[in-house]
């Protein structure tokens, strides 16, 4: 009985990695979007490709941390992973439409 | 219930005393959480809960506006539906307007959210040079065309409007079988008054069907054809079936050497390419009446009538110096003339 009210004691907390990559995350999508909003091509490549793939690595060993919520590091996984997987497609896209040589 | 079993009951209910004992015990010296404590939990917990909705909102709303984007591009990128419009816009101008040309390769394409801007500039043949005549811009919300905004560079404006507007104030070249509703002569006035150091550009109509390498036989040398206007089976009357009024079609006589023009003369000749047109209109029939602001193309029967019947021209444009424009009027196989855009000389 000592035993399992110790337990309810602990709190879950989230990864301190999964949190760090769902920021990560936001601070890419939130650059991500002011490229959209402005029109412009020259969004730096660091938030492109760099920092969301640094934030899917961090997501990952969030994932592996024991006794901790997940919640953070599984949207820091998805959002760092929909960024390159967007601007790839995109890119893609972009030469298939009214393509010139 | 036998006597040898009472022994046995009343040991596990002793048993069961001690167990219960021993539970309430426990409870009352296990550690437990003071009031405060109780309410710090709540606290942190309640904080913990808000910070996550509120962080996972924001994504939410950032993931809104890239998602969209890509969707639209999946829309006009899968199937070349972006291709296929601009291709349209591009060919209608072709075929609708006449001694209108554009570069295929300037054509630009601006995606928006579930929306495609199509710009680009058209250039009209005055003498030996091209001069800018309009810009225009058309917009497509997902597949469906907006009249085009444009912006015009000529000295005599285009038709404003649509439908019958564009029929009345843009039609410059007649059937045979039609009457010419502006005084013929005045094109020979006008010719007249203009210097001979000018070059301008002529709406002809002829007097009869013409096969389109016969036209060569009796212009001036020193003139060149432009756009041919075709005989459709429609241009009589100028109607459709259901009366809607209709606008001269046709296509450029001269070859392009512009690579990407459809009219580049490598593998078919101008008046196949011209077919194959009024097929792909045939298809796209109401983004070409849009785009041209015509309100009807009647596409599928007048491509059929020129299938069965051959290409012949009742009406060209062509350009060239004053002197030779003005030697139009003896020319017994041309009933009426309109003069277009008039230019400084530029023949070379």
């Amino acid at each position: 009985m000592e035993f399992e009210i110790k337990k309810k004691r602990k709190r879950k907390l989230q990864t301190l990695t999964g949190f760090i990559s769902f920021i990560i995350g936001l601070l890419a999508l939130a650059v991500l979007n002011i490229g959209l909003l402005i029109e412009t091509v020259d969004i730096p490549e660091l938030f492109l490709f760099p920092l969301p793939l640094l934030g899917v690595f961090l997501g990952v060993v969030g994932l592996v941390t024991k006794n901790r919520s997940k919640q953070f590091a599984w949207w820091g996984i998805g959002i760092n992973g929909f960024i390159p997987i967007f601007f790839i497609i995109m890119m893609g896209l972009s030469w298939t439409i009214n393509a010139k040589p | 219930m036998s006597d040898e079993h009472k022994p046995d009951q009343n040991n596990d209910e002793n048993l069961y005393k001690a167990y219960m004992m021993k539970t309430k015990n426990d409870i009352h010296t296990s550690p437990t959480l003071s009031e405060e404590e109780q309410r710090e939990i709540i606290r942190v917990g309640s904080n913990t809960a808000r910070n996550a909705t509120v962080m996972i909102s924001l994504a939410i709303l950032l993931l809104i506006l890239p998602l969209m984007t890509l969707i639209t591009y999946l829309y006009y990128g899968i199937g070349g539906k972006a291709n296929t419009m601009i291709d349209v816009v591009g060919k209608t101008i072709y075929v609708t307007e006449p001694n209108i040309s554009l570069e295929e390769m300037e054509i630009e394409s601006e995606i928006g959210l579930f929306s495609m801007n199509v710009k680009f500039d058209t250039f009209k043949r005055i003498g030996s040079e091209d001069y800018l005549a309009e810009k225009v811009d058309v917009y497509f919300g997902l597949d469906e065309p907006k009249f085009p905004e444009k912006i015009s560079f000529l000295e005599q404006l285009p038709p404003m409007g649509y439908g019958i507007d564009v029929v009345k104030d843009g039609q410059k070249m007649y059937h045979p079988d039609a009457m010419v509703p502006f005084n013929t002569p005045e094109a020979w006035d006008v010719l007249d008054g203009l210097p001979d150091g000018t070059v301008a550009e002529a709406y002809l109509s002829f007097s009869q069907l013409i096969n389109p390498d016969d036209i060569d036989a009796f212009l001036p040398k020193e003139t060149e054809i432009r756009w041919l206007a075709v005989d459709t089976g429609l241009e009589a009357e100028q109607l459709d079936k259901e009366g809607v009024p209709i606008t001269p079609i046709g296509y450029p006589a001269q070859v392009d050497t512009t690579t990407w023009s459809p009219f580049n003369g490598r593998d078919q000749t101008n008046e196949e390419v011209f077919l194959d047109i009024l097929k792909l209109l045939e298809k796209n029939e109401e983004t070409a009446e849009v785009v041209s602001k015509i309100k009807s193309l009647e596409i599928k029967e007048r491509r059929k009538y020129v299938e069965d019947k051959g290409i012949h021209i009742y009406g060209a444009v062509v350009t060239g110096p004053i002197p030779e424009l003005r030697k139009l009027e003896q020319v017994k196989e041309i009933r009426a003339a309109k003069v277009g855009e008039i230019k400084l000389w530029n023949l070379k």
